[in-house]
């Protein structure tokens, strides 16, 4: 949920990285840091979710372009795959306006990619938010192993092949910027709604 | 229990639990399964949670009539295995404890494999559900302590109030899923709107228009106009508006917020009403008593953070204060220090006007006046010299029995001259009870009591020097002047002497004494009295003060003697104005003239000058001592001269 601070005619977003363990979260919230112009981003901080003490999150804050008068300061925030229980995962999940899905581009984690995107509409369904009209893009990340699964595959597997895929290497910083603006462009086309 | 050893395989069961939806949807699945491989005989699941519990039909195929009620299958079932009916027969399944399953057949029984696959699967799928439940519990709690959580740690990092109200609103609004949350504190009598945040959720509509329109000041709400935002502060509890538009209390001033329905939470602790937290929703809705619940549990974190906030700000603002006193406290010693180290009384008024602005910011203009007998003359001030405080003002101050300060407001000035001030403050400066004088500060507003105060004080010092000045003063002239004659004494004489003497041999300058004695001074008290011979006395010092230069001496040196100290002045100098002294003394109009001697006052005269004379204060004395007594023995009247004079 964007946040709209009257005041100070200030918007604040949220953007979670969702996906099975493993999948490159992290490595995309530092490249993302990498990516950033650096007096408009912030420091990657780390966080333990209160619910679980044993997982942690990292969180990006940056500065976005204005709308308008109102200036935009976004939060890229990594959402642990490996929760036993889903509420950890859906109390970081709520208040998210977009959402990257880091699918796993290895044949094995075929599955997991699939548990996790069920895992992922069950929480935006149980936000009471149509999981068709939130802002998720789908980016593929590993594409530099050699049996790397195809992108139009895994969004077929996930029978999302409306929303928009990426393929990346996060490591590398490969796909990273692409996703973000094309989530960060979701977002921004609902606020004009 | 019977077990039946030949029937359905336990590999296909074994799987079903991993696609069900909870236990139900499970049993329906195993029981289609068996149903199928039973030959379509009657099946039915049958599940006690706890020994306390009744049994309890989870499923049957087909589902059993409505007459076959749990209890009755409880009735039923209680007397199994020893009464089983003839088509029936029960399996019990070796689920999880304190769990009890038993499946009922008509037909062939499941094999043992069968049997341990469901019973695996009875227990995965309740234990599943239990997990799904307690998650769900935790999933509500969970939220609310997420939201205390955020709120706890991240009031700690708010370095003001307004990014304290930030955090409470943001953490209240996760929470919640408000749409609006706004944080209103309570100042004087009225709501202040601290923070407001909307929340917008992805794929609802409205957004364009809140980032399209204007910014709205928010005014200030009167406390009794805020209705149902006052009355939850009021009863010091949560209130739930569902429909404000139908809601006669909710007419507020939140028109610009669109609200359709809120929720209004007190900030307040024991100490002080602080405010209230809103929460709305841009649809009309109900909100549920765990809602209001858990906002009232926000609200209390709220508070107790406001609360913190507020008297850390408050102790920070008398820190503040209490420093900016202190640095005016010294000020005050600096201006009482400097106004009361002369003994001049033009300084002490001078430096009473230069400082006194300090403490009376903003000052337009001060003057400083003093009383001498019934006239008052400006001593320091930006009025011109012959400035006089009017007659009205004394009489205020006196009507008012002399306070400390006096203001008057713009009215008392018309027709005193000083119309040009806003107002005009009066500090009489009085000291035993008299008044010795009036500073008068113009300025354009009213003045902070403390500057006042300070002011007040830094008077009293310029007074109480003024005071001293005067009283050393007189102190210094008695000490230095004769009281009968009025004309410096003997001891001044004799300090002026030496120090004349002391230049005349530094610098070799000349100068020049005179000793003159009244002629028959006796005879004039004893024939006229003693009151008569003083007042010769005081007639004589009239006349030799008005007959010399400024830069001369005149003292009395003895009884009927007085001594002429003159700078700067030789022999011939000092002889030709014996002689006129002398010659002045005949024309002198004396009290009693007539009654004297010869009916005029005379005196005999004696001089000696610096070098010719002598260069010490015994010589140069000695010889003008000499000289006087050679004209008494001359026949007096008349100026006796050093004798070198007449040798020359």
């Amino acid at each position: 949920m964007a946040v709209l601070h009257y005041g100070r005619r200030e918007i604040r977003s949220r953007v979670a990285y969702f996906g099975p363990v493993g999948s490159g979260k992290a490595s995309n919230l530092q490249a993302l840091q990498a990516l950033w112009p650096v007096d408009r981003r912030g420091a990657v901080v780390e966080s333990v979710p209160e619910s679980e003490r044993t997982v942690r999150c990292m969180r990006l804050p940056m500065l976005g372009e204005p709308v308008g008068e109102w200036s935009v300061r976004f939060e890229a925030l990594t959402i642990p795959g490996q929760a036993l229980f889903p509420s950890t995962r859906a109390n970081l999940l709520a208040g998210a306006d977009g959402v990257v899905f880091v699918a796993d581009a290895a044949p094995a984690r075929r599955e997991a990619n699939v548990a996790s995107w069920h895992g992922l509409l069950v929480h935006v369904v149980a936000q009471g938010i149509d999981p068709d009209r939130m802002p998720i893009v789908i980016q593929v990340n590993h594409a530099d192993i050699h049996d790397a699964l195809d992108v139009a595959d895994v969004a077929a597997q996930l029978a999302a092949e409306a929303r928009p895929t990426f393929s990346a290497v996060a490591r590398d910083g490969r796909g990273v910027l692409e996703a973000w603006r094309a989530v960060e462009g979701l977002i921004r086309t609902g606020w004009r709604a | 229990m019977t077990r039946a050893s030949s029937g359905v395989g336990g590999t296909r069961l074994g799987n079903l639990w991993r696609e069900a939806d909870g236990l139900h949807d499970f049993m329906s699945r195993v029981l289609r399964q068996l149903g199928q491989d039973l030959h379509d005989g009657e099946v039915a699941f049958m599940v006690r949670e706890d020994p306390s519990l009744p049994w309890r039909v989870a499923a049957s195929r087909p589902e059993w009539e409505a007459q076959l009620t749990m209890a009755s299958m409880g009735g039923l079932l209680a007397n199994l295995p020893d009464q089983v009916l003839d088509r029936w027969q029960a399996i019990d399944l070796d689920v999880a404890a304190p769990m009890a399953a038993r499946l009922l057949t008509q037909g062939a029984a499941p094999g043992p494999a069968a049997c341990d696959a469901l019973a695996a699967g009875v227990s995965l799928v309740i234990a599943r559900d239990r997990l799904a439940r307690a998650d769900n519990g935790i999933g509500e709690i969970g939220r609310l302590v997420h939201a205390l959580r955020q709120l706890a740690s991240n009031i700690h990092q708010a370095e003001d109030i307004s990014l304290l109200a930030e955090v409470v609103c943001a953490s209240v609004a996760r929470a919640t899923g408000a749409e609006v949350v706004a944080l209103y504190q309570l100042e004087g009598d009225a709501f202040h709107l601290t923070e407001e945040i909307g929340v917008h959720r992805p794929g609802a509509p409205g957004m364009a228009e809140a980032l399209a329109a204007d910014p709205e000041p928010r005014l200030p709400i009167p406390r009794d106009e805020a209705g149902f935002l006052a009355q939850a502060l009021w009863e010091g509890r949560p209130l739930a508006i569902p429909n404000m538009a139908a809601s006669e209390g909710a007419k507020v001033g939140l028109g610009h917020l669109g609200l359709l329905s809120a929720m209004a939470a007190p900030l307040l602790t024991p100490i002080d009403d602080l405010g209230v937290l809103l929460v709305g929703s841009r649809a009309p809705r109900l909100f549920s008593p765990t809602e209001l619940g858990e906002l009232a549990e926000l609200a209390q974190a709220a508070s107790g953070a406001l609360l913190t906030w507020r008297l850390h700000a408050r102790a920070q603002e008398e820190s503040r204060k209490a420093g900016e006193l202190i640095a005016r406290l010294h000020d005050l010693t600096r201006a009482t220090r400097e106004v009361g180290k002369t003994l001049e009384a033009r300084h002490a008024c001078e430096a009473c006007v230069r400082l006194l602005p300090q403490f009376l910011r903003p000052a337009e203009w001060v003057d400083c006046y003093l009383i001498g007998g019934d006239d008052w003359r400006l001593l320091a001030g930006s009025s011109p010299p012959d400035a006089r405080p009017p007659e009205s003002w004394l009489y205020y101050l006196d009507r008012s029995g002399y306070p400390p300060s006096l203001r008057l407001e713009a009215d008392a000035l018309t027709g005193t001259g000083f119309e040009d001030a806003g107002q005009v403050l009066l500090f009489p400066m009085r000291m035993q009870q008299s008044l010795l004088g009036l500073v008068v500060v113009a300025t354009e507003r009213d003045l902070a009591m403390t500057g006042r105060d300070m002011a007040e004080t830094l008077v009293a010092h310029a007074a109480s020097a003024v005071f001293n000045a005067e009283q050393w003063r007189r102190a210094h002239e008695g000490s230095i002047t004769d009281a009968l004659t009025g004309v410096y004494n003997r001891r001044h004489f004799v300090e002026v002497y030496e120090q004349e003497l002391a230049k005349a041999v530094r610098y070799h300058r000349e100068f020049s004494v005179i000793l003159l004695d009244i002629d028959h001074f006796k005879h004039i008290n004893d024939r006229l009295g003693h009151l008569a011979g003083d007042q010769i006395l005081r007639e004589v010092a009239n006349l030799l003060r008005d007959s010399v230069r400024k830069v001369d001496l005149v003292a009395r040196y003895g009884g009927e003697e007085f001594a002429l100290l003159l700078p700067e002045t030789g022999d011939d100098g000092a002889l030709a104005l014996a002689e006129k002294l002398r010659q002045r003394f005949g024309t002198y109009p004396f009290s009693d003239r007539d009654l004297m001697p010869g009916r005029q006052v005379t005196a005999s005269f004696g001089h000696a000058s610096f070098g010719l004379d002598g260069t010490t204060a015994e010589q140069l004395l000695q010889t003008a001592d000499e000289a006087l007594y050679s004209a008494k023995r001359d026949g007096r009247n008349r100026v006796g001269s050093p004798p070198r004079r007449s040798q020359a």
